[in-house]
């Protein structure tokens, strides 16, 4: 695949979900960006703006098998992984592979499940395999969770852990379509009748079920796969040989290791002098010291009680890479660093409750970061 | 915290200083009004961002102490009875009111023979505090600019060092506070130019140990210029008659400290109260000045001190920006010859952006090239957009591209479009070259 069918190949694919999500450029093409890096992509905000709607999309557009998780508290592990049954006929126990074993899983309305529940991912998001009952099964070479939650309405919800957020390589944010989009959104509800409502290939088990070769879904456009899993595993090796050179991982590093800058407390790895004492004095001082660090944002010290791991680092790169193939370059800026950096680093910060109630969010942490940091010039 | 309300905090530093002065002589509550004064100052200094952490502290510190300094010296050392004739009478007289004034009796003939009524005590801060102020207000530009040259504080700064040297000339102590004051004020100016602004190369950040040398050079570039202005300053007192009585011995310290002593009887430049106790026998003897009336003796001391002074920073000025163009143009001259393709490439690139950066342009150190150039055309409308384009194209690729490969006619091509660029920043020039060249890149 060269240079020029990617980029065709992902205009193809951000032009299909648009037909549907409309007015939501931006959002489409990060999360593209996000799954064509391999990455994990959660999409978070209040109930119907389509989040689940364009989760359903992009799966489709992907044309590969996709599988539904509905998070409910009452959900459990075995239900996302599959589990060993007992055949009385034979006498022996046949694994039935639970719904994770897809290349595209929409795990919607993620937090409504008990972190019991939550859990069954964090090896199958990080590893791509699933161990139940001692076996461990590679999970497909493409495999992506597309994650939905609502940040309002917590009531009966569990917040996922920092663990399950860091797997995660991007989230997004869909906010409310504006006036001509939202026009649009009504005018397709009404032209457009049910029947020929939006079709997306269906899992083998649901032909099966169904009988049919399509779906209905409730969106009101039609979208269809228009690549395959070929397609896509071509596209994200070609992302990933995508040339970086030292200055931009250089600037990288210093993006994420200044978040860490701002940690409070012994969990600073590295922190300056002054926010810490006894024992972990003696590595902030190395790490103060270290030249090609930039010195934090004036008056954010200590507003964070986590900042970026190193896996967020690795996907900033990845997706990085895919960002500047998509728009042409075999090697990446430090343009497509600096754009990334707030979908990629924003959900991994937590913030101190003192911080919170000064009005702090991880948005604008990280944006001041990046006004903190040179860039290389 | 915003160019504009950093600049805002900087005008009302300067203004608070200049009230400092001006205070007593309204016959304001001096003690309480001047710490409020201090604490507000102290707060907007604290507020100000600083990005060289260690080097920030000591001059956010120090210049606080300055200015506390400046204060106590002014409540310590001021009668009461000063009015605001005074003040009238001092922005009238300027200069010439201050240096007429004889070490330490009060009186001024030179003035006098100007129509202006002698300077004494709490009037003489006027005119120093003005001239902070006006030091403090070149900063203003300056940190506006961010990254302009530090050139412009020169005369300012010598002036103000003048005049304070005057104002307190009655002891080597406040001698040295007046240098301190200008050496602080300059300090804090200079670091809040710079801020955001790394020197080093392209890649690196500001760590502590180059942020101390930073400061170290700073505080060496600004005690020579304030070895200059006090210089300037006690050249002034000499010819002025000062110099007779330095070290005073006349009780309150400041010059005509009694104002009482303000209509008293004349006395020729160089024999004020107290004069004898310095003044050379010798010297006074041989000084034929001391056949010529008062009044003529010292405006010719005044317009002489005054002529020095004005050489002196002329020179200063000239000399200053004359070696800094020339080692900038030898810097250049070299880069474009010297080096693989690449470094050239990028040396064109980064002699760019420095030119952008001393016209005034914001090329912040956290924009990538991409942004520098997006953010340049939007400030400016001048023909830059086709050459930076390429240049920064050009720059892009060698940064960005581990395995780009540049040749020596890009590396030319690159310089020349620099030139372009960099003619196009002065209008005149870019007239005269207009139509000149308007094809596509010539770098890749």
């Amino acid at each position: 695949m060269s240079g020029e069918d990617f980029v065709d190949a992902f205009d193809r694919i951000a032009a299909n979900v648009e037909t549907v999500v409309q007015g939501k450029h931006a959002q489409v093409r990060l999360a593209l960006t996000c799954l064509l890096a391999g990455g994990h992509l959660l999409i978070e905000d209040p109930p119907g703006v389509g989040k689940t709607l364009l989760a359903r999309c992009l799966a489709a557009s992907f044309g590969v098998d996709m599988k539904r998780i509905q998070f409910t508290p009452d959900l459990l592990p075995s239900d996302i992984t599959g589990t060993d049954v007992y055949l009385p006929g034979t006498g022996e126990r046949e694994f039935r592979a639970g719904p994770v074993f897809a290349s595209v899983v929409l795990a919607d309305e993620i937090n409504r499940a008990t972190p019991r529940a939550q859990s069954a991912l964090l090896e199958a998001m990080e590893e791509r395999r699933v161990t139940v009952g001692g076996v461990t099964r590679p999970l497909p070479e493409v495999f992506v969770v597309v994650a939905t939650q609502n940040p309002v309405d917590m009531d009966g919800t569990y917040p996922l852990p920092e663990a399950q957020l860091d797997r995660f390589l991007m989230r997004l944010r869909m906010g409310y379509p504006d006036f001509d989009a939202e026009m649009q959104v009504l005018r397709a509800k009404v032209e457009q009748p049910p029947a020929i409502a939006g079709r997306v290939p269906p899992s083998p088990e649901s032909r099966s079920a169904h009988g049919s070769d399509v779906l209905p879904v409730e969106t009101g456009a039609p979208v269809s796969a228009v690549t395959d899993g070929a397609e896509l595993v071509r596209m994200i090796r070609l992302a990933r040989r995508t040339r970086i050179a030292e200055p931009v991982y250089a600037y990288l590093l210093r993006i994420t290791r200044t978040s860490r800058l701002l940690v409070a407390g012994p969990a600073a790895d590295v922190s300056p002098p002054g926010l810490v004492s006894g024992r972990h004095r003696h590595a902030g001082r190395n790490a103060a010291s270290d030249p090609r660090l930039a010195a934090p944002p004036p008056g954010l010290a200590g507003t964070l009680t986590l900042g970026a791991s190193p896996r967020a680092s690795v996907g900033l790169l990845r997706a990085a890479q895919v960002h500047a193939r998509l728009h042409g370059r075999d090697h990446v800026w430090a343009d497509d660093v600096k754009v990334l950096a707030g979908p990629v680093l924003a959900h991994r910060l937590s913030l101190t409750p003192a911080a919170v109630q000064a009005g702090q969010n991880a948005d604008g942490i990280v944006a001041s970061i990046l006004s903190s940091v040179e860039a290389p010039r | 915290m915003t160019v504009r309300s950093r600049t805002g905090a900087i005008v009302a530093a300067a203004s608070l200083v200049a009230g400092t002065g001006l205070m007593p002589v309204v016959d304001q509550p001096r003690l309480v009004g001047l710490l409020g004064a201090d604490v507000v100052l102290g707060a907007l200094l604290g507020a100000t961002p600083r990005r060289t952490r260690a080097g920030s502290c000591i001059a956010v510190a120090l210049s606080l102490v300055g200015w506390i300094a400046v204060a106590v010296l002014v409540v310590h050392e001021l009668p009461s009875t000063a009015d605001l004739g005074h003040v009238a009478d001092a922005f009238r007289c300027g200069p010439v009111g201050l240096v007429s004034q004889p070490g330490g009796s009060g009186h001024g003939s030179g003035a006098a023979a100007h129509g202006c009524a002698a300077l004494t005590g709490p009037e003489r801060a006027v005119v120093p505090s003005g001239l902070v102020w006006l030091s403090a207000a070149t900063g203003v530009s300056l940190a506006h600019r961010r990254g302009a040259s530090i050139a412009p504080l020169v005369p300012a700064l010598s002036v103000a060092a003048g005049a304070n040297a005057l104002a307190f000339s009655r002891s080597a102590w406040h001698l040295g506070v007046a240098a301190a004051l200008i050496a602080l004020t300059a300090l804090y100016l200079r670091t809040i130019r710079d801020a955001g602004h790394a020197p080093g190369r392209t890649g690196t950040t500001v760590g502590p140990d180059t942020a101390w040398r930073r400061s170290l050079a700073d505080l060496a570039l600004i005690v020579v210029l304030c070895g200059a202005g006090v210089g300037a300053g006690m050249a002034v007192a000499l010819f002025a008659g000062h110099a007779a009585d330095p070290y005073g011995a006349a009780a309150g310290g400041r010059a005509g400290a009694d104002p009482s002593d303000r209509h008293s009887d004349p006395v020729p430049a160089g024999g004020g109260a107290g004069s004898d106790a310095t003044a050379s026998p010798g010297t006074r003897g041989s000084n034929p000045a001391r056949h010529v009336p008062p009044a003529t003796h010292a405006v010719q001391s005044t317009a002489l001190a005054l002529v020095v002074l004005a050489v002196l920073v002329g020179v200063v000025l000239v000399v200053f920006l004359l070696a800094r163009r020339a080692r900038r143009r030898w810097a250049r001259a070299r880069l474009r010859r010297r080096g693989t393709p690449a470094a050239r490439v990028l040396a064109a690139w980064r002699d760019t952006v420095a030119e952008l950066r001393r016209t005034g342009l914001g090329v912040e150190p956290e924009l990538t090239i991409n942004e520098l150039v997006e953010r340049v055309l939007a400030q400016d409308d001048r023909d830059l957009s086709r050459p930076l384009r390429c240049l920064a194209g050009a720059a892009a690729t060698v940064v960005y591209d581990p395995t780009a490969t540049v040749s020596g006619d890009q590396a030319q091509a690159a310089w020349r479009e620099r030139d372009t660029c960099v003619a196009a920043m002065r209008p005149v020039k870019a007239g005269r070259r207009s139509g000149r060249r308007h094809g596509g890149c010539h770098v890749w």
